[in-house]
């Protein structure tokens, strides 16, 4: 699992490149840090590249979102493959999250 | 609505005054009425008596006056003296007050008849000529009075007067007999009629205590008829509440049948396990209960007898069906389960209602029973009944502690559970049917091979013989379930054991991905295969173990052409990921808990999921079907 940060435009962007199961949910969420930090910026979680994830990563994703909206940051998911996104409609957080 | 005993005393008391009052009025009525008659028989006889004298006295008194007068009409009319005759007419008319008019006819051969007639136009006896102008020898006074002595013609109309007219005539004749005049003297009729009124007068006096007899019998039939339909009102008030009452039992009746099970065959896909139940309530509801259903392989069932009958044991068994249903969704251990229903049912029980029950659990992979039983009857298994523990029925006291006990069931064995209704079922002679006899009939249907609607079929059958028509005085429920284990034949067999360590979930995925390639699985087949078994894994990891002790997790992958079976066994502290509960994946983001997406997504992906805690180890068994999907409707075991 490789993740990327940048800040474009107010926005803060993450990119998720691999595999994010239980192995690798714990140091994603030191990567993912960056993004709690977050001061009203809107938050882009690109996963053009995610090619796994289980309810670990699940929760991380909704540990960010509890964190950020009373913030006033919105949180967006880019780039699902289909599977994916099967995944976060099973779960319901395609609810959760602004899709782009 | 119930009818008070003081009213109903009220009105028995006032429709005997009723009827006392009818009759006094009907004996009075009686009496008056006699006495009337013979009064108004006597009166009218009396009445008639005078009358008839009254008219014989103006009769004789008219004759009387025309006789004396007729040698002086003779006289005069052989003379031609008219204006003589006139004279004495006007005299006898105005000294004879019954005779109103009189006709002078004088008969004169070869002339056209003619006459004379005076008549009193007034009260007064003022007398006046008036010219005949009606043909007087048509009236039968003149044809009857031409050759008479004496004959009073038939009353007519009066041309002058509307008035019934009475003529009394004559014949004037000469000294050789010949009728030379007809004489006619007018007596009025209304004489009469005066005496007819007068005998009204006494008809109508008469008749007042009568009618006002008749009234109060009105009156009193009046209040009878009021009083009446006042009771009948009541009486359809009565019938339609019990209308009420029956339709509304009838509804309670379909609401309560209706949280039974009774689609059978249940599980029709389904090979390893066939039931049947009845329940035949004694009266509309009943405190009858069973229940059965499949959760993650195991089925649970359970039957039950709320103490007495009726609504009340059917209300007492629609709380313990709730709380049934409730505490399986999390619960798998049929102890754990009565205890609660238990603690449950006995908090608040001012009414001391309890319940028999027997809970079971059967796994289905293995036909291992896990059951505790409540105080009722042991059921049948291959021609006995199982061991049990009586222990107490549910809801009687708090806090006490249910005990399970465990039995592996034979591929093939049929289990019989039944309530005493059956056992007690009596006939005309209030002997019972007895378990005997039940276990013979259990014999022979496993004899015959019977499947669970027939096994049952018999039972009622032999049931109702025995009865022989006699009510049925209990409810009568029976469950047949028949268990046939599911041999499952390996093409791929593969085991993984990992220290419990999620830091080892790579590896994990790497076999599974590898059993699914050999199954040619698509990738999302894939991806979802292994998204399950690494949540189940996780879980055993995350949970089986205490923080700092270490353990090992095995996972065996077995599969045929139609199956992948996992198996996830450790030997850590009990742990049943069944019974977490659902995740609601409606909600919003600030009401999600972190937690229980991982046993949500392997129900998901997978077609079932199987805990099983044997021999110090939890055993987790999750299955999918390999021609494609995650399909609910075929959940034939491997």
């Amino acid at each position: 699992m490789k993740t990327t940060f940048r800040e474009e435009n107010q926005t803060y962007v993450m990119s998720f490149d691999g595999r994010l199961d239980t192995a690798a949910s714990s140091q994603t969420e030191k990567d993912m840090q960056v993004l709690y930090d977050c001061e009203g910026h809107d938050i882009v979680l690109d996963c053009s590249k995610l090619t796994y994830i289980s309810s670990s990563g699940l929760r991380l994703f909704l540990g960010l979102i509890k964190n950020a909206r009373p913030k006033g940051s919105h949180v967006f998911l880019s780039g699902l493959n289909d599977d994916l996104r099967q995944v976060f409609d099973e779960t319901g957080f395609t609810a959760l999250f602004q899709l782009l | 609505m119930k009818m008070d005993k003081r009213d109903r005393l009220s009105s028995a008391v006032f429709l005997v005054i009723a009827a006392l009052l009818l009759e006094l009025t009907t004996a009075v009525q009686y009496y008056s009425t006699r006495h009337n008659i013979t009064k108004q028989v006597t009166e009218m006889a009396q009445h008639d008596l005078s009358k008839t004298r009254h008219i014989t006295l103006i009769k004789e008194e008219v004759e009387m006056t025309i006789m004396k007068a007729m040698p002086t009409f003779e006289r005069l009319t052989k003379r031609g003296d008219e204006d003589s005759v006139r004279i004495v007419i006007r005299d006898i008319l105005e000294h004879q007050k019954a005779i109103v008019g009189i006709e002078y006819c004088p008969i004169e051969q070869g002339r056209d008849p003619r006459g004379v007639y005076l008549y009193k136009d007034d009260e007064l006896g003022h007398v006046t000529e008036h010219p005949i102008d009606f043909d007087f020898t048509k009236r039968s006074w003149y044809h009857q009075g031409i050759n008479s002595d004496g004959f009073w013609g038939e009353p007519y109309m009066s041309n002058y007067k509307v008035i019934l007219m009475c003529t009394f005539a004559r014949s004037i004749r000469d000294s050789n007999g010949r009728t030379i005049a007809v004489l006619g003297a007018d007596v009025p009729m209304r004489m009469l009629s005066a005496l007819t009124a007068k005998l009204h007068d006494i008809q109508q006096r008469s008749l007042l205590p009568l009618i006002l007899l008749h009234v109060l019998g009105l009156i009193l039939l009046g209040f009878i008829i009021q009083r009446s339909v006042r009771n009948a009102r009541r009486l359809e008030a009565i019938g339609a509440e019990k209308e009420r009452i029956a339709n509304e039992l009838n509804v309670a009746r379909n609401i309560q049948l209706a949280m039974l099970p009774k689609t059978f065959p249940p599980f029709p896909d389904r090979k390893d396990v066939d039931i049947f139940a009845q329940l035949t309530p004694a009266r509309e509801v009943g405190g009858d209960y069973y229940d059965f259903f499949i959760r993650d392989e195991k089925l649970f069932f359970c039957i039950g007898d709320v103490s007495g009958k009726g609504v009340p044991a059917a209300l007492v068994m629609a709380v313990a069906r709730s709380v049934f249903r409730m505490l399986t969704e999390r619960e798998s251990a049929p102890d754990r389960i009565i205890t609660q229903m238990n603690d449950s049912m006995a908090r608040e029980n001012d009414y001391c209602m309890f319940i028999t029950l027997f809970i079971g659990v059967l796994d289905l992979p293995t036909g291992r029973l896990r059951y505790c039983n409540a105080g009722h009857k042991a059921p049948l298994l291959d021609s006995k009944p199982i061991p049990i523990l009586p222990n107490l029925p549910v809801g009687v006291m708090m806090g006490h502690k249910f005990v399970a006990q465990e039995t592996m069931i034979d591929s093939g064995s049929t289990l019989f559970l039944y309530t005493d209704g059956l056992t007690e079922a009596e006939n005309a002679e209030h002997a019972l049917f007895g378990e005997q006899r039940m276990y013979d009939v259990y014999a022979e249907s496993i004899a015959q091979h019977d499947n669970p609607t027939a096994l049952i079929g018999r039972m009622e059958q032999a049931v109702r013989s025995f009865a022989n028509g006699t009510d049925q005085s209990d409810d009568l429920t029976m469950i047949a379930l028949r268990y046939t284990r599911q041999q499952f034949s390996a093409r791929i067999q593969q085991s993984l054991t990992l220290p419990c360590d999620v830091s080892q979930t790579p590896r994990l995925s790497e076999w599974v991905e590898g059993i699914c390639e050999q199954l040619e699985f698509s990738p999302s087949a894939t991806m979802q295969t292994n998204l399950a078994i690494e949540e189940a894994v996780v879980n055993v990891m995350n949970y089986a173990y205490p923080k700092g002790v270490a353990g090992e997790v095995r996972i065996d992958a077995e599969a045929n052409d139609k199956r992948l079976k996992v198996t996830i066994t450790d030997s850590g502290q009990p742990f049943d990921p069944t019974t977490r509960g659902q995740v609601d994946t409606s909600l919003d983001a600030d009401e999600r808990a972190i937690g229980g997406l991982g046993i949500h997504l392997i129900r998901r992906y997978m077609d079932s999921i199987n805990y099983e805690r044997f021999d110090g180890h939890n055993i987790l068994t999750l299955r999918k079907k390999i021609d494609g999907g995650t399909s609910d409707s075929d959940k034939t075991n491997i």
